[in-house]
């Protein structure tokens, strides 16, 4: 069997991906006649905005019950009187108030919900950032660690805890192992690089 | 007859929990060996003797009993045989004697196989496992007990709610239910370290494989509930972000964390004490989802009762769990300090693991903020807020996406160290990849920004690990010169733990382009048609023939019979409106035409006038790749679970 250059055959490796992807989104271009209603898109997407009051987390869209479909009759009469989706939406807002938007406003109290993820990420990036830099100056002043015996170890023979030891070459003989795989295979690459 | 000894089994086992638990622990902490022992025999018989009482329970539905109450709630003479066995958690008493009866199976796996190598651990794992027992089965036994009696008995049931006559219901209790209990023994066994202030490298050894069981059992039941919500719900649409599905789907996020961390306390010995509160955080996730769905404080489509007692006992019972394990990590926590972790770079494996986690926590955090959200609204404020699928998706697709470009080079960067140009090698050719991609994404008419760098990022990860793949074969035809698949071979069966995690994430990468095609190009059209109308829809041509009627078993249906023609392709759907004898609400079966392009998808709709009827016609693409995306990921979990016993063998453990 010829070995070709290894970076040429990355290359070709490389292009499967592009290939898949040319597939994947070879989907269907829209067919161009409509036969439904216009003004059903509108409905719908207000209907798919709103959530049917009686019933468990589903939009009036979704929703099989006799009221979210009355409410979709009032939503298909009111567009096809003209009203814009802004109008109707507010017309079931002031029967049933926020509770009807599936989406929360972005005003009081909802403010936690909208920058809640954001803040988390961000005090979770910073401690993260702050904590990563503590640690790897340890690393540079070079503090002994306080390690311990492995507990397979000691629940077996029964001994105790011993400070100041390494965690055993016992259980990272598995972990060494693939370092050292891992490690031969990086010189290898380079090598062939 | 079935049920008493059902009924009685539970009671005997409710005895033994308790002995479990006393005996456990004051074995352990008076160190009686015999006391341990005595814990032992007991948690084995608990696990039989539930299993006595789940299969009375089973049996009493087969033999249609209908003086048990919650038989004749949940069944009935005409109810399929696979779907009367079935029955037995198809309500909320059943399943939580479900959820028990696995949860002594477990305990008596854990018990039997982990007796002779984790001695110390033992008398806590008895006690913390007896006392959840205890908990539920005080649950199941006095506050809603599906063995209550009914006098006189009715001649026929009320019949099992029509949704859940459905294969995908069928199994997506008892996963979901296998995941969540199998976090409880590597919970137990973390509960045990801090308990005995030791925690090493070697619980987590044997911690791995239950932890990976559970997680891809959780998967699983979560995927099936995705799957029954697409076939029997008849939106088209699978995920809905209801209180529920976030249920399970919060320990899922934070046992995916744990998975990806641990791996850092193996190979370092770092982060001990951040690994032992993600599985105590998971197990209560686990708890916190039972009981959101159990405890009706929730209601969602997936609500069955709501009891004010039950309720109350259920948040009590959460609390002294939460208090407890929280309270002794917090105050055992520090007895198992390994020093500061060091690290000597700030670019390595470990730093983008603890990325991997923060993003995690985050999503977790995200899910619980807006599925609680609403509750605390209510109790404090006394106003109604709907949190709804449009919030999530905005809020939570950015962190996704951002867990997804850390995937993609999580796998490739080296532990401990890694160097600029190293790296630079390593990313140029999925980068560039990566930006090609964008072109043919904005051809096809991609204008959504989500959907372009979804899209991209995924290219992005597939040529890393691609690359990744290569890069190992290559590397050892250099040393060995053999064929490529021999290599190939080899290289997996060596690490089949690393492999089994780049298949995981193989798996992951096609759900994700399931969710982008579908959640970015689903069409849907609603329209009345009269037989002999036609419609188009992409590139299907659906002629509406007749109207027909069916019947099966208990129900009696209208089945509209629609011509689908695309090219030479043409075939027969046949979409019903079912009404289900004892219930007057018709359920809509959608019919489904799969391929692995896209989903035609059509669901019939009222009468509107005299022999017109309402149709709503989606076209869902990449559905398909959900499906097979999870089935890759089984495939990945089983290959990463080989590995246990020769690793442990290796350490002559």
């Amino acid at each position: 069997m010829k070995r070709s250059s290894p970076g040429c055959a990355v290359r070709k490796i490389l292009l499967f991906p592009l290939v898949a992807l040319a597939i994947l989104f070879a989907l269907p271009v829209l067919a161009g006649e409509r036969q439904e209603d216009p003004d059903e898109a509108t409905v719908r997407d207000i209907a798919q905005g709103l959530r049917c009051a009686v019933c468990q987390n589903q939009s009036v869209y979704e929703s099989n019950s006799d009221l979210a479909k009355d409410m979709l009759k009032v939503i298909r009469q009111k567009v096809r009187d003209g009203g814009d989706s802004a109008e109707v939406r507010q017309y079931f807002h002031d029967r049933y108030g926020d509770y009807i938007y599936l989406e929360p406003t972005r005003q009081g109290s909802n403010l936690i919900l909208w920058a809640g993820p954001f803040l988390f990420l961000l005090g979770g990036g910073v401690l993260l950032g702050v904590a990563l830099r503590r640690w790897h100056r340890a690393r540079l002043s070079g503090q002994s660690p306080v390690g311990s015996v492995s507990p397979a170890l000691s629940e077996k023979s029964g001994t105790t805890a011993k400070k100041g030891g390494r965690d055993g070459a016992v259980q990272h003989k598995g972990g060494t192992d693939a370092d050292d795989r891992q490690q031969r295979i990086q010189r290898e690459l380079e090598q062939v690089d | 007859m079935w049920i008493e000894v059902g009924h009685f089994a539970a009671l005997t086992a409710f005895v033994l929990a308790l002995t479990q638990t006393g005996a456990g622990v004051l074995g352990g902490i008076l160190a009686r060996p015999a006391w341990v022992r005595v814990g032992r025999q007991a948690a084995l018989m608990v696990a039989l003797l539930l299993t006595v009482a789940s299969l009375g329970l089973i049996m009493s539905f087969l033999q249609h009993d209908f003086s048990v109450r919650y038989v004749a709630e949940h069944a009935s003479l005409k109810l399929p045989v696979f779907y009367l066995a079935t029955a037995m958690w198809g309500g909320h008493e059943g399943s939580l004697l479900l959820w028990v009866w696995f949860l002594a199976v477990f305990s008596a796996v854990a018990v039997w196989r982990h007796w002779s190598t984790h001695p110390l651990s033992m008398p806590w794992l008895l006690g913390l496992l007896g006392a959840v027992m205890v908990g539920f089965l005080l649950l199941v036994l006095f506050l809603s007990s599906p063995f209550e009696r009914l006098f006189p008995a009715p001649a026929d049931g009320r019949d099992l709610n029509p949704m859940l006559q459905d294969p995908g219901m069928v199994f997506h209790p008892p996963f979901l239910y296998l995941g969540y209990v199998g976090f409880s023994v590597p919970y137990a066994f973390a509960m045990a370290a801090l308990l005995n202030g030791r925690s090493g490298t070697e619980w987590i050894l044997a911690m791995r494989r239950w932890t990976l069981f559970a997680w891809a059992m959780l998967t699983t039941g979560i995927v099936l509930g995705a799957y029954w919500a697409y076939y029997v719900l008849g939106w088209g649409g699978y995920w809905a972000w209801d209180p529920v599905e976030n249920a399970s789907f919060m320990p899922w996020l934070t046992a995916t964390a744990f998975l990806h961390s641990v791996m850092v306390q193996e190979r370092r010995d770092m982060f001990r004490t951040w690994n032992l509160f993600l599985i105590i955080t998971t197990f209560s996730l686990s708890l916190l989802g039972t009981f959101l769905v159990r405890s009706g404080v929730l209601s969602s489509v997936h609500a069955f009762a709501n009891d004010p007692g039950r309720g109350v006992f259920i948040l009590i019972f959460m609390a002294v769990v939460l208090l407890f394990s929280f309270g002794v990590l917090v105050f055992r926590a520090d007895h198992l300090r390994s020093g500061t972790p060091r690290l000597d770079t700030i670019l390595c494996k470990e730093s983008a693991f603890l990325f991997n986690n923060m993003f995690f926590m985050v999503a977790a955090l995200t899910v619980l903020l807006g599925t609680l959200y609403p509750l605390a609204m209510e109790t404090l404020a006394g106003t109604k807020v709907t949190v709804g699928a449009p919030y999530f998706n905005k809020v939570f697709v950015p962190i996704m996406l951002g867990t997804l470009a850390l995937m993609g080079m999580g796998l490739v960067i080296p532990w401990r160290r890694a160097t600029a140009a190293a790296l630079g090698r390593m990313f140029r050719w999925p980068l560039l990849l990566a930006l090609l991609a964008i072109l043919p994404v904005w051809l096809v008419g991609v204008r959504h920004p989500y959907g372009i760098i979804g899209a991209s990022l995924v290219v992005f990860v597939l040529a890393t690990h691609t690359q990744d793949l290569y890069r190992g074969v290559a590397a050892r035809r250099q040393r060995d010169g053999r064929a490529w698949p021999t290599v190939l071979w080899h290289l997996v069966i060596r690490n089949q733990r690393r492999y089994g995690g780049l298949v995981t994430h193989l798996g992951v990468l096609l759900m994700v382009a399931g969710f982008i095609g579908s959640g970015l190009f689903q069409q849907e059209r609603d329209l009345v048609m009269r037989p002999g109308d036609v419609m188009h829809m992409g590139p299907w041509q659906l002629t509406f023939a007749s109207m027909g009627r069916a019947a099966r078993h208990n129900w009696q249906a209208n089945e509209a019979v629609i011509q689908a023609d695309k090219g030479r392709e043409s075939l027969t759907l046949l979409p019903q409106k079912r009404i289900y004898d004892g219930s007057s609400q018709p359920m809509s079966e959608a019919a489904i035409h799969s391929t692995w392009r896209e989903d035609l998808y059509v669901v019939l709709g009222d009468q509107v006038a005299d022999g017109a009827w309402a149709f709503r016609v989606y076209l869902n693409p990449l559905v398909m790749w959900i499906w097979w995306g999870a089935c890759v990921i089984a495939l990945g979990v089983g290959l990463s679970m080989l590995q246990g016993r020769r690793l442990r063998r290796k350490q002559g453990a």
